[in-house]
């Protein structure tokens, strides 16, 4: 809890209907009113300068700088009388807090004068507005480089406290370096949300004292304004925050001006902020009451539902996966609560690797949080022993929630009646839930309990990384009674004839990589968990699903198979998915499973992002910001294989190294050595390509100007050294691996080429771009990454030169140098078998049978590229070669089958994409779920037979249904605006929503 | 002495003879005392049963031996069930006629009547002096057939054998739910084929289990008997288990394999009961 200890509140704040606030907590920990608990208060938000940081020295001396040299000038110029910045006066009156430019409008309009608002790329020493803000911004620096950033001594320990409780934290600053300053600072790690200049600029938002950039904040962070706490030191940032309604608004008074704080609206004014503690949170005082099962309404449109019932032992590992929980920071399998030969469970935590078997760095498994093994009268409750009455799972995807419905009789006939829900919260990614409840239906007895978890484990890993699974039980003998505070280990609960016992598990999840105290983190979290309670943890739960869904969900009309298929699909995409974590991306399986060792491949770029840039762009940008912050290793490995550029990782995990293993044991145990990390090039356009969709989806210029500019630029580089000079005056990329892995060390891959030219195009187009609109940041990047106009006369000559294989009288793409020669071997079966593995790649690769699309897929992703007679060419030529050795082949021939009219084609494909985890018709569910194939269904849909597509004026359909389907609607937010989408009027402009 | 057997049958043929060393060894594996029986339609009496047979005293040392009148068939079947043998070892067709790897109506009539493990060694190709050290399974990826393998399991580990288990891509795939069948592709080899193998195994040994057996997973395509003789040959089995249904009125992959595997041929039988949690 956070009350103020030595301060004493203001006077006034009371009076004024603000929070109240007391002192100390007593040896009992009563909960205040004013407590900044994780009851009551579910986010602090802060300003930077003046409250975490010195900067607001450094940011007077900039200002006085500038506005002193400008005065002197001007009272030269006009013959007024020379009256210099006063640093504290008007430093506070006119520019503290406020958008560079404001301030210098406010102070000028304040001394009556009145200057020009200028324009890019004027002289550095104009007399305008936008002139003076860039000076002073430069000013800044200059000092920051010289005395570096200073951190309040009260700043750091409250942020780790604010953590370790488990509250929600933002920064809200008018500086466009805040990023930097916080990261200088070494408080990034404690700030889930910035709000900064930048972010300010590019929606538009209003300047401090207008609330919007606080309203932005909590708009991230997903925490409604009575909720929060805001900290401000300057007087416009706290008539901000009191506009903007927050739950407590703390003036924090550096300069001796507390009153002035709270006259302009602070509920209370502390000097230090660590007079305000924030406690542990306490359990409540009166044990809280578990209400009869189920703790909230299960979903019961069965459209919304997957169903599993009775129990066959050896599918269990697709049903674990199928079935799993997840929330994008947290996941875990839907393994049977008891154990079993057949369960494998596994709980992941992005981005926490070790090494695993065979040396690869795989995700590491958290403790079995769920396992709870029941034991009636001595005998264990399983599924291996007695008889099973009857058993229904059921994913519960409108909810996120995993139910389980189990009816067993033991050897002794004694009838229980095992009922469960688990989750992974997404209100609260650190915690875990689950609910149980046993019937004695046919007996009185007593239940215990045995779990491997009763309390706290940690995981450490070979890099010095760790995560702590901290669990707490409350546990209600009958439904009547109140609940208490258990260890299930301890536990005997005298069941009676009929009566539900109800058992509640939270149990929550501190990663060192995310949260500085890992350990005080997850207990905090799980005692405030308990405290809270089941029903409303899982009503926030809900809330969270339903607003993914408002935003996510496909409706089609006529076919519940296709309908359960594309809800699968959103609810496991939005599952991978954490917008507040751009370290980490979303792994080939997600955190449903350990196949593919949780490595990020081009699934996540090309196959999953445009889901999540359409629909939930925060969680876009996390996963294009994850490729910038993994830069630095794309160039390393470009340096590694002599050439310029970002070459990015095959396979990645946490830091972008590539990860790739090199080699592995086939069937037979022949040694097959892997060539992929290698040749695999295009990830690189792929990456690149990502990138751009966001930027083209969003219109997130920050991001473009911070990271996808760089992005794009550094590959193109790679490229453009990448390419040789052939004697037919041609630039040809030699061996290389595309798409179709079937046929390895080959040159001029098709896929590659038409990447590496897109990627050439596209950086010389963003450069100009940039250039034209953002000449500053343009300035800086540029001189940052060296950039010289020789590069980019290169790249267009690379982009113009590059050997495309395309045959005009054909019109057909040949796939690579040598291909069109290629024969079928005798007796050759490419769709039943893994041929590369049986037959060897030395026969594979003779054959013209193809892995997955590589021609095709560069056909889709540069459609507009192509006219539609080498479209339709290429596909009739190449979808009959497909083996469809992978699961992310039949998609996307779904989707070009239905841009090209072929809907028999397209269906066929679309039914065989949406079964690969529904029908494990791959054999390989049980690994995890294959999130490329369930983004790539997801695209055949809204880009296939949706015919999705964008011009100026907004979005537009061109639908081609199955004929089973009626209708197909969904929402997607374009360029920031919301969008319902509906091809029963396709002729109609989209509807376009209120935001 | 232990209470289990294993039942050579012998016809009285020379040849027959020569699944002695096999039988020999299956038994002193599964800690068993062989039981030899001959099926005659007329009386005879013992002393002049085993010199029918041709029988030394060596081969009788820690044998017993029965006579049983009646069909062939049944009779073996019969004694089988009366003794609870744990296997029964005899060659695949009667006397010494017939083409090598031909299996007679008797034989057949076994393999279908018995509910034990058949393990055929044709007297053509009887090896003098045999033991088990790769055993080779054919396994479609059902649970049924994980079971049928359970029953000689322990075989294995108490040879120290390894368990090579082949399983065929092909058209016919295992319907059984809960089957694992041959992967359709291979994704990235490097990471889905040691996830494929280790899901493989894993059901496998969820059934059967393998516990301290060294068990190795190939993957064959094409016709499965064609695959399980190459691979026999190529990987030098000792022993071919296959798992039969018993239904199947041609058995025309057990039929291909008796011709063409140069080794011994252990039938076992599969259930319906595939899918069945292994006890505790």
């Amino acid at each position: 809890m956070v009350a103020p200890t030595d301060a004493a509140p203001v006077e006034g704040t009371q009076a004024s209907g603000a929070a109240s606030i007391e002192g100390r907590a007593g040896p009992q920990g009563r909960r205040s009113a004013g407590a900044l608990d994780p009851i009551r208060f579910e986010a602090v938000v802060f300003d930077l300068d003046g409250v975490l940081t010195e900067t607001a020295e450094i940011h007077a001396e900039a200002w006085k700088r500038l506005l002193d040299e400008f005065l002197t000038r001007q009272s030269a110029a006009s013959g007024r009388v020379y009256r210099p910045f006063d640093i504290d006066r008007d430093y506070r009156a006119y520019v503290d807090g406020r958008p560079r430019n404001d301030g210098v409008r406010t102070f000028l309009a304040a001394r009556g004068i009145t200057l020009p608002e200028g324009q890019a790329g004027e002289p550095a020493d104009s007399l305008t507005v936008r002139a003076l803000g860039a000076r002073k911004d430069a000013y800044f620096l200059e000092r920051l480089a010289q005395s570096g950033v200073k951190v309040f001594p009260d700043a750091q320990p409250l942020l780790a406290n604010l953590r370790a409780a488990g509250l929600k934290t933002a920064l809200v600053s008018s500086s466009r370096n805040a990023k930097a300053v916080l990261e200088a600072a070494g408080l990034a790690a404690f700030i889930d949300v910035v709000v900064d200049g930048l972010e300010a600029a590019r929606l538009g938002l209003m300047g401090k004292p207008a609330p919007d950039t606080f309203l932005r904040a909590l708009q991230q962070l997903g925490v409604p304004a009575s909720r929060a706490v805001g900290f401000e030191d300057a007087l416009v940032g706290v008539e901000a925050i009191r506009a903007a309604g927050y739950g407590l608004v703390v003036g924090v008074d550096r300069v001796d001006q507390s009153g002035e704080l709270v006259a302009h609206g602070a509920d209370i004014a502390v000097t230090d902020m660590q007079t305000l503690e924030v406690a542990a949170q306490e359990m409540a005082t009166a044990a809280p009451r578990l209400a009869a099962w189920p703790p909230a309404a299960p979903t019961e449109d069965a459209d919304w539902l997957i169903f599993e019932d009775g129990f066959t032992p050896t599918r269990e590992h697709e049903i674990e996966s199928i079935f799993a929980i997840s929330n994008g920071h947290l996941g875990s399998r839907a393994s049977l609560a008891e154990g079993g030969p057949m369960s494998a469970p596994a709980t992941f935590a992005a981005g926490l690797f070790d090494t695993g078997p065979r040396s690869v760095l795989t995700m590491a498994p958290l403790p079995a949080w769920s396992h709870v093994a029941p034991v009636v009268e001595g005998v264990p409750l399983t599924l291996r022993s007695g008889r099973l009455l009857a058993q229904r799972r059921t994913l519960d995807m409108r909810q996120g929630i995993f139910w389980r419905d189990w009816r067993h009789e033991d050897a002794a006939g004694r009838v229980t009646h095992f009922q469960e829900c688990r989750l992974a919260s997404g209100d609260d990614r650190r915690l875990l839930l689950q609910s149980l409840a046993l019937t004695a239906e046919n007996y009185a007895g007593d239940f215990r309990f045995e779990t491997t978890l009763d309390g706290t484990a940690e995981v450490h890993t070979g890099a010095g990384g760790m995560a702590v699974v901290s669990t707490a039980s409350l546990c209600a003998p009958t439904p009547d009674r109140s609940a208490q505070p258990v260890r299930l280990g301890d536990l005997t609960v005298q069941a009676q004839l009929g009566q539900a016992c109800r058992i509640d598990r939270f149990a929550a999840v501190g990663v060192s990589r995310h949260d500085p105290q890992p350990r005080a983190v997850a207990e905090t979290h799980v005692q405030a968990a308990q405290a809270r309670g089941m029903s409303d943890l899982i009503a926030r739960h809900r809330n969270a699903w339903s607003a993914r869904w408002d935003a996510s969900d496909i409706r089609v009309e006529g076919d519940a198979e296709a309908q359960r298929a594309l809800r699968l699909a959103a609810y496991h995409l939005i599952s991978a998915a954490d917008p507040t974590d751009d370290r980490v991306s979303i792994g080939a399986r997600t955190l449903t499973g350990l196949a593919y060792s949780g490595h990020v491949f081009w699934d996540t770029d090309i196959y999953m992002l445009p889901f999540f840039a359409l629909t939930w762009p925060e969680a876009a940008r996390a996963l294009v910001m994850y490729r910038f912050r993994t830069l630095p290793a794309a160039r390393a490995k470009a340096a590694r294989f002599g050439a310029r550029g970002a070459f990015y990782a095959w396979e990645s995990a946490d830091t972008g190294e590539d990860v790739t293993p090199s080699s592995v044991v086939g069937p037979g145990g022949l040694l097959i050595p892997i060539k992929v990390a290698r040749e695999e090039q295009h990830i690189s356009a792929d990456v690149a390509y990502g990138a751009w969709t966001y930027w083209r989806l969003t219109s997130d210029n920050v991001f473009l100007l911070e990271a996808g500019a760089e992005i794009i630029i550094e590959t193109a580089r790679f490229w453009a050294s990448r390419a040789e000079r052939g004697d037919d005056g041609k630039r040809h990329i030699r061996g290389v691996i595309g798409p179709d892995e079937y046929h390895q060390s080959v040159d001029d891959d098709a896929y590659t080429n038409g990447m590496a030219r897109w990627n050439l195009r596209t950086a010389a187009a963003v450069v100009t771009h940039m250039a034209q609109r953002w000449p500053e940041p343009w300035a800086e990047l540029r001189a940052r990454i060296a950039l010289e106009d020789a590069e980019l006369d290169d790249w267009a000559a690379v982009a113009r030169d590059l050997y495309t294989g395309f045959d005009p009288k054909t019109g057909l793409i040949e796939q690579f140098k040598g291909y069109f020669a290629l024969k079928n071997l005798p007796g050759f079966v490419s769709r039943i078998v893994p041929v590369d593995v049986l037959l060897g790649l030395d026969q594979v690769m003779r054959t013209p049978a193809i892995k997955q699309p590589d021609v095709l897929m560069l056909i889709y992703l540069l459609w507009d590229e192509f006219t539609p007679e080498v479209r339709e060419a290429n596909f009739r030529y190449y979808e009959p070669r497909c083996a469809h050795g992978s699961s992310l082949s039949p998609c996307i021939h779904a989707l070009l089958a239905a841009r090209l009219g072929d809907m028999a084609v397209a269906e066929k494909y679309f039914r065989q994409a949406a079964e690969i985890d529904l029908s494990d018709n791959m054999g390989n569910a049980s690994g995890g779920i294959h999130a490329a194939a369930l983004g790539g269904l997801w695209q055949a849909t809204v880009f296939g037979f949706a015919g999705l597509t964008f011009s100026d004026d907004g979005p537009r359909l061109d639908p081609k249904l199955p004929p089973a389907w009626r209708e197909l609607s969904f929402r997607i937010r374009w360029r920031g605006k919301d969008y319902a989408l509906n091809t029963s009027a396709p002729s109609v402009p989209a509807k376009e929503l209120a935001p | 002495m232990t209470d289990a057997v294993v039942l050579v049958p012998l016809d009285g043929s020379k040849r027959a003879l020569g699944v002695l060393p096999v039988a020999r060894r299956l038994a002193g594996l599964a800690k068993a005392h062989l039981r030899i029986v001959h099926a005659t339609e007329a009386d005879r009496p013992l002393g002049e049963t085993a010199g029918a047979l041709g029988l030394q005293a060596a081969d009788l040392r820690g044998a017993t031996l029965e006579a049983r009148a009646g069909n062939p068939a049944e009779a073996i079947v019969t004694a089988a069930a009366d003794c609870g043998s744990r296997l029964i070892v005899m060659s695949p067709r009667s006397a010494d006629v017939g083409p090598a790897g031909a299996i007679s109506d008797t034989a057949l009539a076994v393999l279908r009547a018995a509910t034990c493990p058949v393990v055929l060694v044709d007297p053509t190709r009887a090896p003098g002096a045999w033991d088990l050290r790769r055993m080779l399974a054919l396994h479609d990826g059902s649970p049924a057939v994980s079971h049928a393998l359970g029953q000689v399991a322990d075989l294995v580990r108490e040879a120290g054998a390894e368990l090579m288990v082949l399983q065929v891509a092909h058209d016919a795939l295992a319907l059984e739910a809960g089957s694992i069948a041959p992967p359709a592709y291979v994704d990235q080899v490097q990471h889905s084929w040691p996830a494929w193998s280790a899901e493989f195994l894993h059901r496998l040994g969820s059934i059967c289990l393998l516990e301290a057996v060294s068990v190795r997973l190939l993957l064959g395509h094409g016709e499965p008997a064609d695959e399980m003789v190459r691979m026999a040959g190529e990987e030098s089995a000792d022993l071919i288990v296959l798992a039969w249904k018993g239904r199947s009125d041609d058995a025309s992959t057990l039929k291909a394999v008796l011709r063409d595997a140069s080794c011994p041929v252990m039938v076992t039988r599969e259930s319906n009961s595939g899918n069945k949690a292994p006890l505790d």
